[in-house]
């Protein structure tokens, strides 16, 4: 029999504090992949503990570092919508905008989606390629982890039991960014997507970070193209040759794209990517 | 409410009064209701396409928490008769398994002995609540032996395929020829110019947001067994379970369809959980029982749509003139036949297969066949949609094998005398088929396409204009023809109309609501016709307890055959309060006319005596004219002389990405000729939904089954369907061409249009990547499809 339990934090402590103690206890932010879970039996006896109702886990606003601090629990309209977003960070805003349809983005929360880390999730990419870093907060304290470390499998994340995603922070720092995405028909996911973030120094790519999301097991950066662009003047044909470096990964594959059509995807949207972030950076 | 002396109420856009409760929450659908003692259902499913069941241990499963008791096919064998399939397939020999009282048969509700098709119901748990009944399925034990699987309706007919049913040798349920072979064949081998192509047309999956579901309840104390299900077809259900099913009196049952959300055909079945429902409650000591069907469910176990293959064969001159038309389609009916399973590949498909042209020979063979999986039936747009996609794909064939504009073929070729006998059984009523084309061309602006081109190509996009005519068989039907045909059943449409004694107003109709607007458009033909105000005419619908035995909706019948059918109730009570009124006001009948609500004295306006007034006169009867029987209610039963057949052309222009092969539909065109409408806003969104139930096989649905007979999708993660910001604004528009066979001028309007969206999405496609020298490309025409198709261009033209 499932016996779902919902519980309404009112503060972080006391989430964590349940989540660590309550037996089969998750969080819910938002829930679009949390919910859809009971019809496949996989919940079980599950204690769900709602995070929406935690103060100040929905604040967007700058650190005295200059990073862009977002709190998790903002929806993923928020980010669409947000003006400071819109305008230092576009590949987030684009990448907002396109996840799911309005239902979605309204629910849908920051902090759910990247604790949910599914492989075709837009964000992941995208802080990936901005060089986030998450803030942790769990039994043993907080901690801080970059993108790259806390994403460390397909659905898998260097979340600990108990442990909560409070805010993530990305360091503006100038230059352009751009997401591409191509979606999946049946999950409006990302069937593709690549995120790109690229300063230019003298008129050549200085700072260069690119991440894609579906078309592999799990958001990764694509170091390869990465290296194939720096120090390069970015011209069409240099662009064109850097995403080449995209081809060694392993991509998965549904009946709606063979790896081998996704690996063409992530060299096409490399190429836009890249090519918008420079426009953006110049 | 609008001004009842304006304008006429038949045809005003005005907005439906099925909404507020809609949008308010407070409509109920099946899943909504709870009943005193209810019980849960839960099904266990075969997940094998064919094997031997040896046995099944329930005893477990029965120990689990709440489970009332579990049910195996051997509990309920002797207490149901098997499914009958009420279409057999007119002139031909036919094969199905046998229902005891003769019927060609379906399935049982539950499998006895072996199981056909992944999802077949094998057993069926009671349990106090939902979860308990889903959460004891895994405690069932079944051992299974199994069988080789066939899944391919054309493989399944060659020597060696497994065997499904002893009844039906090779597989085969029918062959189904029409038309003139030996003519076709002649005219072919004598053409200039002929043209051959196989197309395929996957399965396609309903997938309404409201899954099916089923509550049954038995009342031991008068023996009544009482239905609540989402079913387009009430009283069909009601006929079939009682003496077909269950056999019980006919009036010891009652079947209600709640709101339903959503059918586009496929809950217009008689489906093993309704039946089954009533026997468990019944078995079950009379308490409630409730089955509510999973995402997953619906997809292994509600009919799929389609699946067809066509071998098509299209023959001609220089010149552009078509002179025979042949094909070949093999189709599956699925494990079992659906209740009205051959319906679709048979005459629907057939004798719609040359579309909008006269053409001279026209051949159709089926060879329908059963194989190992889910049953196919159906679906918006029914055998129409598959007859259009090949004669539209093969039009455009000719026209790029002749070397001539689509347009101007289809212009040469089109039907322009009515009634036109279409050579395969259909006999078309009016049409201007030429008029809706060139609305169209001039909507899209045709003759700019080339500079389009052009400037898209700019873009690294490539553009495509595709069209598709269509004409649709609709207003099913008149019902001595459908029995010909082969259905076991009737078509005609019934009405009963009273007028109370305060004026007020209440329609019975036969049909079946679940989205069509029939409280709206019903209530505006009353409110014209009678005057009165649409919100004082009630319409009691779906409960076969105070609804006359009748029909649903399906096949674009509706507004054609049952409001054909309001339309004469109310001449009829008209009628009489003419006849009542020049009584009480002492005046010759034939100076009194009935208008605007009144019954008047011609030339004196001012003497007239309203509906109300002459309304209580005729219930309290004190003073009626000599030997007219009391009341102001009239019941009519219409039945149509004939089919009417719909037509338009549509447009599609799409933008190929040469670098990842996306399609984008950048604008859709439709002109649409339905006759004389109810109501143009409700026509304008059975249009629009129309095009979108086509926009999704042409270019991201499709449903198939693995060698071994397992779904490939089996969820909406699987299976994609078209959202609204996929579809471009529709540019809409309709010409006017009334039927002569309805007093309304009114033509079928639901799923009529339906057929065009593929077939057009699918040209322009093809026209986009035609200097590849692409010819065809089978639906759904997917992004990785067409990026397949570029790569292995020659160098240079693919980019």
């Amino acid at each position: 029999m499932l016996a779902i339990q919902y519980k309404a934090a009112q503060s972080l402590d006391e989430a964590v504090t349940l989540l660590a103690t309550t037996a089969g206890a998750r969080a819910l932010a938002g829930g679009h992949t949390l919910l859809l879970e009971p019809t496949r039996s996989q919940l079980g006896a599950a204690t769900l503990v709602d995070l929406g109702k935690i103060q100040g886990l929905n604040d967007i606003g700058f650190t005295r570092t200059g990073a862009l601090r977002i709190g998790a629990m903002t929806t993923i309209a928020a980010l669409a919508d947000n003006a400071d977003i819109q305008r230092d960070l576009p590949a987030l805003a684009e990448a907002a905008s396109q996840v799911g349809d309005p239902q979605v983005r309204n629910w849908a929360t920051l902090g759910g989606s990247l604790a949910d880390n599914d492989p075709e999730s837009d964000l992941t990419a995208v802080l990936l390629a901005l060089d986030a870093q998450l803030h942790l907060q769990g039994p043993n304290g907080t901690r801080a982890v970059a993108a790259d470390q806390f994403i460390t499998g397909p659905r898998q994340t260097a979340l600990t039991q108990g442990e909560l995603i409070t805010d993530v922070r990305i360091p503006i720092v100038g230059g352009g960014s751009a997401y591409e995405k191509f979606k999946h028909p049946a999950t409006l996911y990302a069937l593709c997507g690549v995120a790109a973030h690229v300063s230019l120094i003298d008129g050549k790519v200085g700072a260069c970070r690119v991440a894609v999301t579906g078309a592999t097991e799990y958001a990764t950066r694509l170091t390869g193209v990465e290296a194939a662009l720096a120090g390069q003047e970015p011209t069409a044909e240099a662009i064109a040759a850097a995403s080449e470096a995209a081809s060694g990964l392993a991509f998965r594959g549904d009946p709606f794209g063979s790896p081998e059509y996704r690996a063409h995807l992530t060299r096409v949207l490399v190429q836009r990517a890249v090519t918008r972030a420079v426009e953006r950076a110049r | 409410m609008a001004n009842l002396l304006a304008g006429p109420m038949i045809g005003a856009p005005i907005k439906r009064r099925e909404d507020p409760e809609l949008l308010h929450g407070q409509a109920k659908f099946t899943a909504d209701l709870t009943l005193p003692g209810m019980l849960h259902l839960a099904v266990l499913h075969s997940p094998h396409a064919h094997a031997v069941i040896k046995s099944i241990d329930t005893s477990a499963a029965e120990k689990m928490p709440g489970v009332v008791r579990v049910f195996t096919g051997k509990d309920v064998v002797d207490k149901m008769m098997r499914l009958p399939v009420i279409w057999k397939p007119a002139g031909v020999e036919s094969h199905f398994p046998p229902h005891p009282y003769g019927l060609p048969g379906a399935q049982t509700a539950l499998a006895t002995d072996r199981a056909r098709y992944v999802g077949e119901w094998l057993a069926i748990v009671a349990a106090e609540t939902r979860e308990q009944a889903y959460a004891a399925l895994p405690a069932i034990q079944v051992e299974y032996e199994l069988l080789p699987v066939v899944v391919d309706a054309e493989e399944a007919m060659k020597a060696g395929a497994p065997q499904l049913h002893a009844e039906a040798p090779n597989n085969l349920c029918t062959h189904f020829p029409i038309g003139d072979k030996a003519a076709a064949e002649q005219s072919v081998a004598e053409a200039e110019v002929v043209v051959k192509q196989k197309i395929s047309i996957p399965r396609q999956v309903h997938n309404a947001v409201e899954t099916r579901a089923s509550i049954g309840r038995f009342d031991p104390e008068s023996g009544e067994y009482t239905l609540w299900t989402n079913t387009q077809i009430p009283a069909g259900n009601h006929y079939m379970i009682a003496s077909l099913v269950l056999g019980v009196p006919y009036n010891k049952v009652r079947v209600i369809a709640p709101h339903i959300g959503g059918a586009y055909g496929s809950k217009g079945y008689l489906y093993p959980d309704a039946p089954l429902v009533l026997v468990l409650s019944r078995e079950l000591g009379g308490r409630p029982v409730k089955w509510v069907d999973t995402r997953e469910g619906l997809f292994r176990t509600t009919v799929h749509a389609r699946g067809q293959t066509h071998y098509a064969t299209i023959a001609g001159s220089h010149d552009g003139k078509i002179s025979a038309f042949m094909s070949t389609n093999y189709a599956s009916l699925g494990a079992y036949s659906s209740h009205n399973g051959p319906g679709a590949p048979t005459a629907l498909t057939g004798r719609s297969m040359t579309g909008a042209y006269a053409i001279p020979h026209p051949f159709y063979e089926c060879y329908l066949t059963y194989t190992n999986t889910n049953f196919v039936g159906p679906a918006r747009g029914a055998g129409r949609f598959e007859s259009n996609l090949v004669i539209e794909r093969m039009i455009d064939l000719f026209a790029r094998e002749i070397g001539m504009d689509p347009a101007e073929v289809r212009r040469k070729n089109f039907v322009q005398t009515f009634p036109y006998d279409n050579g395969l059984g259909w006999n078309y009523d009016s049409g201007n088929y030429a008029g809706a084309l060139d609305r169209a061309l001039a909507m899209v602006g045709y003759d700019e396409i080339p500079q389009r081109k052009a400037e898209a190509r700019q873009r690294g996009k490539r553009l495509g204009v595709g069209l598709a005519s269509y004409v649709t068989v609709a207003g099913v039907g008149p019902s001595p023809r459908m029995g010909r045909e082969g259905l076991i059943g009737s078509t005609w449409g019934n009405t009963v109309l009273r007028v109370h004694q305060t004026g007020d107003v209440t329609l019975i109709t036969g049909s079946q609501p679940h989205g069509q607007s029939h409280v709206t458009t019903f209530s505006q033909i009353v409110a014209q016709e009678l005057g009165v105000d649409p919100e004082r005419i009630e319409v009691i619908h779906s409960d076969t307890k105070g609804v006359p035995y009748a029909q649903g909706s399906y096949g674009s019948r509706t507004y054609s055959v049952e409001g054909a059918s309001i339309y004469e109730a109310a001449q009829r009570i008209k009628e009489k309060a003419r006849l009542i009124g020049a009584h009480l006001m002492e005046v010759a009948v034939e100076d009194v006319e009935f208008v605007e609500g009144k019954a008047r004295v011609k030339g004196s306006p001012e003497k007239a005596m309203a509906l109300p007034d002459i309304a209580v006169m005729a219930w309290f009867a004190w003073n009626l004219p000599q030997g007219m029987e009391p009341g102001l209610e009239v019941t009519t039963y219409w039945d149509p002389a004939d089919f009417n057949f719909p037509f338009g052309t549509h447009i599609a222009v799409v933008e190929v990405d040469e670098q990842t092969g996306q399609v984008d539909l950048v604008r859709y065109v439709s002109v649409d000729d339905v006759g004389n409408v109810g109501n143009a806003m409700v026509v304008e969104g059975q249009m629009h939904g129309s095009i979108a139930f086509g926009i999704g096989p042409a270019l991201m649905e499709t449903e198939s089954y693995t060698p071994d007979g397992q779904l490939v999708a089996n969820s909406l993660r699987e299976y994609a369907i078209p959202r609204a910001s996929m579809m471009p604004h529709f540019e809409l528009d309709r010409t006017v061409t009334p039927t002569p066979l309805n007093a309304l001028g009114a033509k079928g309007a639901g799923d009529v249009s339906q057929p065009a969206p593929a077939p057009a999405i699918l040209n322009a496609v093809v026209d986009a990547l035609a200097d590849l020298g692409v010819r065809h490309i089978d639906n759904p025409v997917t992004s990785e499809k067409v990026w397949r198709i570029l790569q292995s261009a020659p160098h240079g033209k693919g980019q």
